[in-house]
């Protein structure tokens, strides 16, 4: 039987590197010894802020970080959902929440329920079904209750993270996991006559750092998977006509409980706020507008009280043939990296990681669960590729060049049966592996009012009436919860008081 | 809405048996007979064969969308309870392990238990993981009781099915549909005629003269597929190269003793018998490859192997392993038999008709056909079939018997890739591929690698936590407290009885979910 793993070497002293750290330190045991080369995490978009899906929480409670004590920090501002301002080319908006809207009836899906009422000539817009929507457009928040049948029972939120306070939290659960960390450069990677890593050497006559597996967390630099073993990138720029885009941070009026993705003419912004400030992020194609115009065009949009100047960088999408090769997995951006829609780098970083953890192998002997880590890698790219495309399908009535250009960008299979079935017969096909819940496909579709041709069959055999009157009280008892519940700020407040109370000081 | 609509409003359903009367029900049901007018054609002179008599709890689901009383069902169909199916001498001869409805322990740490029993086995504890599984123990034991609805239960952990007369199903759910207005016509189909532009079927024409002219058919002939494969010519995609059985004979038998609440599969030197115990009978086949086993040796082994007297003549049947390569084409979906045949090892059959008739209800056409509402219950149902396949193959070629050329044979199948990659990583260290969508996930295929000695050296190493001390404690703990619970369960013949004294009063069966483990698993 082969050797078994023990020590693991983490390379990169980013978001992405004390994730890892962090997470699997902590859940592996002691049979595992983990050091972080704490080098920087570059190369790439490395965002200031990052907006998480729900699945955060569950993450921060395995890697041992509380939530509470984040918030509190200002590490973090609650999310219900994304804003979708003017992908229609009409100025119109519309909330996009994590969770599905309205409720079953007749354990039936209410997305039919919400066509045919759209049918019969009832234009409410589709997010006025959802406690989550409604309350991010009005700026509330609260935790959603643990009693089932409550309206906030399907509150589902993520976070809002101050990317550099987040990393020292989890840098502090990563240490008290016993994670040691060496503070060195790489001066080079040595590899053994299989084409593996060997060892890799550090700056200032350190001894080479040796270990079982390598995780390179360097970002887009990829200083192991791409400059040392030459893993080839796939590019897949085809899914937006984005080259570049531009950052700047500012501080709004107070903190809102959503990000925003917004289409201009050029482009779009997608925006998250932290408690510290939002970074909003102008993406554009550099043939199209030079930078000084992209800038203008972003502090136009965001008030001109920006903090920091504008950082341009490259936009360039793609993945890793392979982001497990040989002893070395590459995790975050030095993986993959794609625009971001509803969420972040730091989201599909954090879901490589617990990938991992579900596959980390227990010897040397690992070459199937390495398979099984790339075939799962894979398949999430492209539905998340797919997902972004849509964007670009989205976008195809506003005017101007770049989504004249979008609207001219190949469909994969994939993407074209979901639209085909979505708006024949209002269902969205379920594909193994798609990292996107159901829910936000169906809900960008008819919040951007692509409603089905034809009815559901079993919603057309109901009583029009009936389905009538379960909507319409719907909509009055969510109008009326989400008028019950604080604002986000002011939430925010109350627990940094309650905690001041708390500990007394 | 008004009857002048155009579209899709004559449903004809071509053949009655399971699949024509389930379809037939869940669309009364779902769809109506007020919007739709629903007719099936049956003939009295052409039997049926009855697949499958023992089931998969995702039943329970359908008869709950349907409306339907448990209680009154289990009378109708004489059925019993149902914890599993146990497989006699599949790895080798003399082993026999159960396959519960239901899930291992409970994870003891983040990796799962089949992680800490791995390890467990390793330091030296000899305990069999079926001794960790609720439903596995009380099957043994013979008794049964409804799933607890608190999570934290471990007797919330399994969930339960039934063996039933699939002829009395079949009947119990025509007085269903005609009660809700399905037109039942006695009759044999003796001609299919199709519109000549658009190729679609029109009409049956029967051998009475009479003509049933129809917007979309279901075709529920049988193995005949008289409308998918006679008249749209769909191919039917042959896996006997996998699955090499294509002979069964059947047989009833008295019942002897109190049935046990378990299907039981008997690997024979060329296939493998069924024993399925009902209240008043017990069903009885052997499923065989007539390249390596005639039909007197396999009915003689059948007969030799039963527990009571024979009631009828054996019944002897033929089949070819495959499916439609499309169930939907033009205006007909192939349901039941003539979409595909399984053997029912696992007891899958009536399953894929009923997930073929939610699949199709969902998608069912308002005023036109969508070509990709097609597509999308062509794929769901390719996926089905082949995850059942490639989970029935496993149970084949994970053997190590070497006593017959069958078995030879069988140990060195060529795989399908996906079962290949599958088999090969659990090897590595007992990690299951992991899907969504299938009617056996995670549990099942540790039961049938664990239970046919595909033993993995290696686990994860989250389970490598605890002192070799505390693990072992822990496990004993776990062992202790399945069986003391399973204990409290009681007897399934007198929880059969307790139905009886129960008829009429409010429901107590537990809720049914989509899913062979249970609410909570």
């Amino acid at each position: 039987m082969s050797a078994s793993v023990t020590h693991v070497a983490i390379v990169g002293g980013g978001v992405t590197g004390w994730s890892a750290a962090a997470m699997l330190a902590g859940r592996l045991g002691e049979g595992v010894k983990f050091t972080l080369l704490d080098i920087p995490e570059k190369g790439g978009e490395s965002p200031r802020c990052q907006a998480s899906l729900p699945s955060i929480r569950g993450y921060n409670r395995l890697a041992g970080v509380d939530e509470v004590d984040l918030v509190t920090r200002g590490g973090a501002a609650y999310t219900l959902a994304t804003a979708y301002r003017n992908w229609q080319g009409d100025g119109g908006d519309h909330f996009l929440p994590f969770a599905a809207h309205g409720f079953m009836l007749e354990r039936r899906d209410f997305h039919g329920f919400a066509a045919q009422q759209r049918r019969r000539g009832d234009s409410t817009p589709y997010d006025h079904y959802s406690v989550a929507a409604l309350a991010a457009r009005q700026g509330r928040y609260r935790p959603p209750s643990p009693k089932p049948g409550s309206l906030f029972a399907g509150l589902d939120y993520g976070l809002q993270l101050d990317t550099a306070i987040y990393t020292g939290m989890l840098r502090a659960r990563a240490l008290a996991a016993g994670v040691e960390v060496v503070e060195s450069a790489l001066a080079g990677v040595e590899r053994n006559a299989l084409g593996e890593i060997e060892e890799l050497c550090l700056t200032d006559r350190r001894a080479p750092l040796k270990a079982d597996l390598y995780l390179d967390c360097s970002g887009r630099c990829a200083r192991l998977i791409g400059e040392a073993l030459a893993e080839p990138r796939i590019h897949a720029g085809d899914c937006m006509p984005a080259d570049r885009c531009v950052s700047v941070t500012f501080t709004p009026d107070r903190p809102v409980p959503h990000s925003t993705l917004a289409a201009l003419e050029q482009g779009w912004i997608y925006s998250v706020s932290a408690p510290t400030g939002t970074e909003a992020t102008l993406y554009f194609c550099c043939e199209l507008i030079a930078d000084e115009r992209a800038l203008a065009l972003l502090r136009q949009w965001s008030g001109g009280n920006e903090k920091e100047d504008g950082a341009f960088r490259a936009v360039s999408p793609g993945r890793r043939r392979r982001s497990w090769s040989g002893n070395c997995i590459a995790l975050g951006e030095a993986a993959q990296s794609l625009d971001s829609f509803v969420t972040g780098p730091l989201h599909w970083a954090q879901e490589s990681v617990v990938r991992l953890l579900q596959q980390f192998p227990a010897s040397r002997d690992f070459s199937r669960s390495r398979d099984e880590f790339n075939r799962r890698a894979a398949l999430e790219f492209e539905h998340r590729r797919d997902f972004a495309r849509l964007h670009a399908w989205l976008g195809a009535g506003i005017d101007g060049q770049f989504w004249r250009r979008a609207a001219e960008l190949p469909v994969s299979d994939a993407l074209q049966h979901r639209l085909d079935l979505f708006r024949q017969r209002g269902i969205m096909p379920f594909y193994e592996g798609d990292p996107m819940p159901q829910a936000l496909w169906i809900s960008l579709l008819l919040g951007h009012n692509h409603w089905p041709q034809e009815r559901d069959a079993i919603v057309a055999a109901m009583d029009p009436g009936w389905i009538a009157e379960q909507l319409e009280r719907m909509r009055t008892l969510m109008a009326r919860a989400v008028a019950s519940m604080p604002g986000h700020d002011e939430y925010l407040r109350y627990l940094v008081q309650s905690k001041k109370q708390n500990t007394g000081t | 809405m008004s009857t002048t609509d155009p579209g899709i409003r004559n449903i004809v359903i071509a053949g009655g048996g399971t699949a024509g009367w389930m379809t037939a029900a869940a669309m009364a049901r779902l769809l109506g007979t007020e919007r739709y007018r629903i007719t099936l054609i049956e003939s009295s002179a052409i039997g049926t064969v009855g697949v499958g008599e023992a089931t998969v709890p995702h039943l329970r689901f359908f008869n709950e969308l349907l409306g339907i009383d448990e209680r009154e069902f289990m009378r109708a169909t004489s059925a019993t309870f149902k914890l599993g199916i146990e497989f006699v001498d599949w790895g080798k001869i003399g082993d026999r392990y159960i396959h519960p409805f239901g899930v291992y322990g409970r994870p003891l740490y983040e990796c799962g238990f089949l992680h800490s029993w791995l390890r467990g086995r390793a330091l030296g504890d000899r305990s069999s993981l079926e001794d960790y599984a609720i439903g596995a123990v009380a099957a043994r034991k013979g008794r049964f009781a409804y799933p607890a609805l608190e999570e934290s239960d471990l007797r919330s952990k399994y969930s339960y099915a039934f063996h039933i007369d699939a002829n009395r199903y079949a009947a119990f759910l025509k007085d269903y549909s005609e009660a809700r207005g399905v037109r039942h016509i006695d009759g044999r189909i003796e001609e299919v005629s199709c519109d000549s532009a658009s190729g679609l079927i029109a009409a049956l024409k029967l051998e009475s003269g009479e003509t049933v002219a129809g917007d979309f058919f279901i075709d529920c002939s049988g193995f005949r597929a008289l409308l998918a494969e006679k008249t749209l010519g769909v191919e039917f995609e042959d896996w006997s190269r996998w699955l090499p059985c294509d002979r069964a004979v059947a047989i009833p038998s008295e019942s002897v003793g109190e049935p046990p609440p378990f299907t039981r599969a008997t690997a024979s030197g060329a296939g493998w018998r069924w024993r399925i115990p009902l209240q008043h009978r017990t069903g009885n086949g052997h499923v065989y490859c007539s390249r390596y086993m005639d039909d007197t040796q396999a009915c003689d082994e059948l007969l030799a192997g039963l527990d009571g007297e024979p009631l009828a003549e054996p019944n002897f049947l033929r089949f070819r392993t495959g499916v439609r390569a499309q169930s939907w084409r033009k205006n007909c979906v192939a349901i039941g038999l003539s979409g595909g045949f399984l053997e029912p090892l696992e007891s899958t059959s009536i399953y894929l008709i009923q997930v073929a008739i939610m699949h199709l209800i969902d998608l069912f056409p308002g005023e036109r056909i969508a070509p990709a509402a097609v597509d999308e219950f062509n794929r769901l149902m390719r996926t089905e079939y082949e995850r059942v396949r490639d989970f029935l193959i496993l149970h084949y070629c994970a053997s190590e018997r070497d006593d017959t050329p069958f078995w030879n044979d069988c140990r060195n199948l060529s795989l399908p890739d996906s079962l290949q990659r599958k088999m090969d990583l659990f090897r590595e260290q007992g990690q299951v591929e992991h899907y969504q969508k299938g009617m056996f996930l995670e549990p099942s295929w540790i039961a049938v690698y664990i239970g046919q000695n595909i033993v993995p050296q290696r686990w994860h190493p989250g389970a490598d936590t605890p002192g070799a001390e505390a693990l072992k404690r822990q496990l004993a703990a776990l062992r202790e407290e399945v069986a003391a619970l399973a204990e409290t369960l009681p007897a399934h013949a007198s929880a059969l009885q307790a139905l009886d004294a129960a008829q009429g009063r409010p429901q107590a069966w537990p809720p049914a979910a989509m899913s062979l483990y249970g609410v909570f698993s």
